[in-house]
């Protein structure tokens, strides 16, 4: 099985637009040791028409925003935090910690658009290098306190004391915890948009809506859609809204805060995943995924490979609790703790 | 200011400590497609910014700021400006007619990414200005896209050897494991660059190789990864890899981006080195992407070009990947030719930031070992 891929650029531009970003970033990183902190900020301009787009930097004007050198204390003393909670048997790899704050405009066709919107990101790598496994993990939101802390110091903690035989993919009752619920769902995104055949049974899924990110690359007002049920799915061509990570970056048509709705019924397993070992990779039979597992009964930490075609893994949906976590994954996905049961 | 120099300067109040400075930055970057009837700009890139570097406290502290407003650097602006406009133009001339029309005849559609970025440190009373421009140019085949890298001097000739290398046409048939691979057309520079370079980047233990075998940094060398100068102001310094030294240079992506220990160009040479040539054997030519993974210690490519040799028959393979530990693939490399190859263009992504990496080598002989 080839893996489905992203949209083109080009799906569902509007002509002719002007879009404007200015704003400020700390980026703190830490990697081997070395530390670096990075302010930024930065004003650029795109201009979008059917066959060409440009963009540029501008020369800030001012400051916008006067508190970036607070806003990168917190960011340290945060990446100072989480640092400091890793257990000594792992090995920091990487932590990139984001935080920032953008005000958006657009006119096209004479009209403005203006929203602001502020922004945290983490990203963290650990390695275990007895166990020779990493995980990466990625939270975010609009503000600091958002970031999930709990569930880096769990993962964290879990894979300082994983096994280091693995276990392959076997009879499981296996609840997914919220981060890689949030991640099955985006890496099942271009499959559902591709032209994906509706489901008998399985989850419903849906663009959604997040507080604080509720505008998208045009700066419209995101609405909820469903993108797949029992009817079929969305196509990239049917999405309202564009995703525009930066203003060098072409739009794309892109779902926003992706969900999949509340199935009512037990979503405790057997076993837990708690994290991505391997990314979730297309593979000639299907979506394959390595996760970080918990036996409920033994409390033993394990590595499990599951493999299963796209079909399967809606299919294997049993519940899916109402609590959601937001994840930066594509243009925001919401995890949810699920169970999937493999035969 | 005392002085500003182009490209070759002074190596007058460098130290080999990193210094606090001021890098500043003009990026042009467009984006073409050409086909059989048109060339077709789709897009462009114009981007300006400094930043003040310093190292306090242990912890290195960029403050970027976009657009140029620095008034003492006004005349390396105009300068500069005028020259991006210049080096973004002369490469597409280049390539008219007579290497693009037989390209667009058997591919049928091309896309070029021109790149031309010039640099300014100040460290003190001394500046210091690198230009560079890098050519991606990306051919489409059975649905994959092959892309070289490469410079404006260079051009024509990587891109006539790429396009006689691909117009042998893919093959189905899948690379026998148990073969010699011969890395040719200067591919074996991209196995070193994450046998040996990456490790050494990140100040790993050298993996032990044939005493004939020499990979050397070398940033004066011409091509993609020219700099005398590192990105904060710091006379470059050829690094033999092989000997257990490390890259010399500070190289960053951008004005946003931290200065962090890479690559520039590298170089494999031997000297008096075995080319026991099997009879039956795969050639490679041409890699469309690798890692080095510190977790595991593992290397990997993807190797776009093979033909496996028999005698005098040639027979296309399809795509593969090659991996193993560094320490077993340094282990089976067991002869080289003589002369050293340009390497098309390595783009490498460390951190998030993505270089220029120029590459050469002499053609090189690893036992066994294809998956």
């Amino acid at each position: 099985m080839i893996g489905p891929s992203l949209p083109p650029a080009r799906s569902g531009i509007m002509p002719e637009q002007i879009y404007r970003k200015s704003g400020t970033t700390s980026r703190v990183e830490l990697h081997n040791g070395r530390i670096s902190i990075v302010e930024i900020e930065e004003i650029g301009e795109s201009h979008d028409s059917i066959e060409h787009f440009s963009s540029r930097t501008l020369s800030t004007q001012s400051r916008s925003e006067t508190n970036i050198g607070e806003r990168t204390t917190a960011a340290l003393a945060s990446a100072d935090q989480f640092k400091a909670s890793v257990p000594g048997s792992l090995v920091l790899e990487r932590l990139v910690l984001l935080s920032g704050r953008a005000d958006h405009s657009i006119v096209h066709e004479g009209k403005a658009n203006e929203w602001t919107e502020s922004f945290e990101r983490l990203h963290i790598s650990l390695m275990h290098p007895e166990a020779r496994e990493r995980v990466e993990v990625e939270v975010g939101g609009s503000s600091l306190d958002m970031i999930d802390r709990e569930t880096i110091t769990s993962i964290a903690s879990l894979l300082a004391r994983m096994d280091r035989e693995p276990v392959t993919s076997r009879e499981l009752n296996l609840s997914l915890e919220p981060v890689v619920a949030a991640a099955l769902w985006a890496a099942l995104t271009p499959w559902i948009l591709g032209g994906a055949p509706g489901g008998a049974s399985g989850p419903t899924l849906d663009q959604s809506i997040h507080p604080e990110l509720a505008h998208d690359g045009n700066g419209l007002i995101i609405a909820p859609k469903r993108l797949f049920g029992i009817e079929g799915g969305a196509r990239w061509s049917e999405l309202p809204n564009m995703f525009r990570p930066s203003y060098r970056a072409k739009p794309v048509s892109m779902p926003f805060h992706l969900r999949a709705n509340p199935i009512r019924s037990d979503v405790h397993g057997d076993y837990e995943a708690h994290a991505l070992l391997q990314r979730f990779i297309w593979t000639p039979v299907g979506l394959a995924a390595k996760l970080l597992c918990r036996s409920r009964n033994s409390d033993s930490v394990f590595a499990s490979t599951i493999v299963m075609t796209p079909e399967r893994w809606l299919q294997s949906v049993v519940g899916i609790d109402s609590e959601m976590t937001w994840f930066p994954n594509l243009a925001g996905t919401y995890g949810s703790r699920t169970l999937i049961r493999i035969p | 200011m005392d002085e500003v120099f182009r490209n070759e300067g002074s190596e007058a109040g460098v130290s080999s400590t990193f210094r606090d400075h001021l890098f500043v930055s003009m990026l042009r970057e467009e984006g073409w497609l050409v086909d059989s009837e048109r060339s077709i700009r789709t897009s462009s890139h114009l981007e300006t910014g400094h930043a003040s570097t310093t190292h306090t406290d242990g912890k290195v502290v960029v403050r970027a700021v976009s657009g140029l407003e620095i008034r003492d650097l006004s005349s390396w602006i105009d300068l500069s400006r005028a020259d991006l406009e210049n080096r973004l133009t002369e490469p597409l001339q280049t390539l008219e007619p007579d290497i693009i029309k037989p390209l667009l005849q058997s591919r049928g559609q091309i896309k070029i990414r021109i790149r031309s970025d010039s640099r300014l440190v100040s460290t003190g009373n001394i500046a210091r200005f690198h230009d560079a421009t890098t050519i991606t140019v990306a051919v489409g085949r059975d649905g994959h896209e092959t892309s070289i890298v490469t410079t404006p001097s260079s051009l024509r000739e990587d891109l006539a050897r790429t396009m006689a290398l691909l117009s042998r046409g893919s093959g189905a048939a899948t690379a026998p494991a148990s073969l010699p691979i011969l890395w040719t057309n200067g591919s074996a520079a991209v196995l070193m660059h994450e046998l040996i370079g990456h490790p050494s980047e990140e100040n790993w233990p050298l993996t032990r190789l044939p005493e004939w075998l020499e990979v050397r940094d070398d940033p004066f060398s011409p091509g993609p990864g020219h700099a005398p100068y590192d990105d904060t102001g710091q006379r470059g310094r050829t690094s033999v890899l092989s000997d257990g030294g490390r890259p010399s240079s500070l190289r960053r992506e951008s004005f946003r981006d931290p200065p962090i220990l890479r690559m520039t160009h590298l170089t494999v040479t031997q000297n008096g080195a075995p080319l026991p040539l099997p009879e039956v054997r795969i050639e490679v030519s041409l890699v469309d992407g690798g890692g080095w993974d510190r977790l595991t210690d593992e290397i990997s490519l993807r190797v776009a070009t093979a033909e496996i040799v028999e005698g005098t028959s040639r027979k296309m393979l399809a795509p593969f990947s090659f991996k193993g530990s560094r320490g077993e693939i340094a282990s089976r490399i067991i002869g080289a030719n003589a002369d050293s190859v340009r390497y098309p263009g390595v783009i490498c992504s460390r951190e998030g930031q993505r270089l220029a990496v120029g590459s050469s080598s002499v053609d090189l002989l690893v036992s066994g070992g294809a998956q």
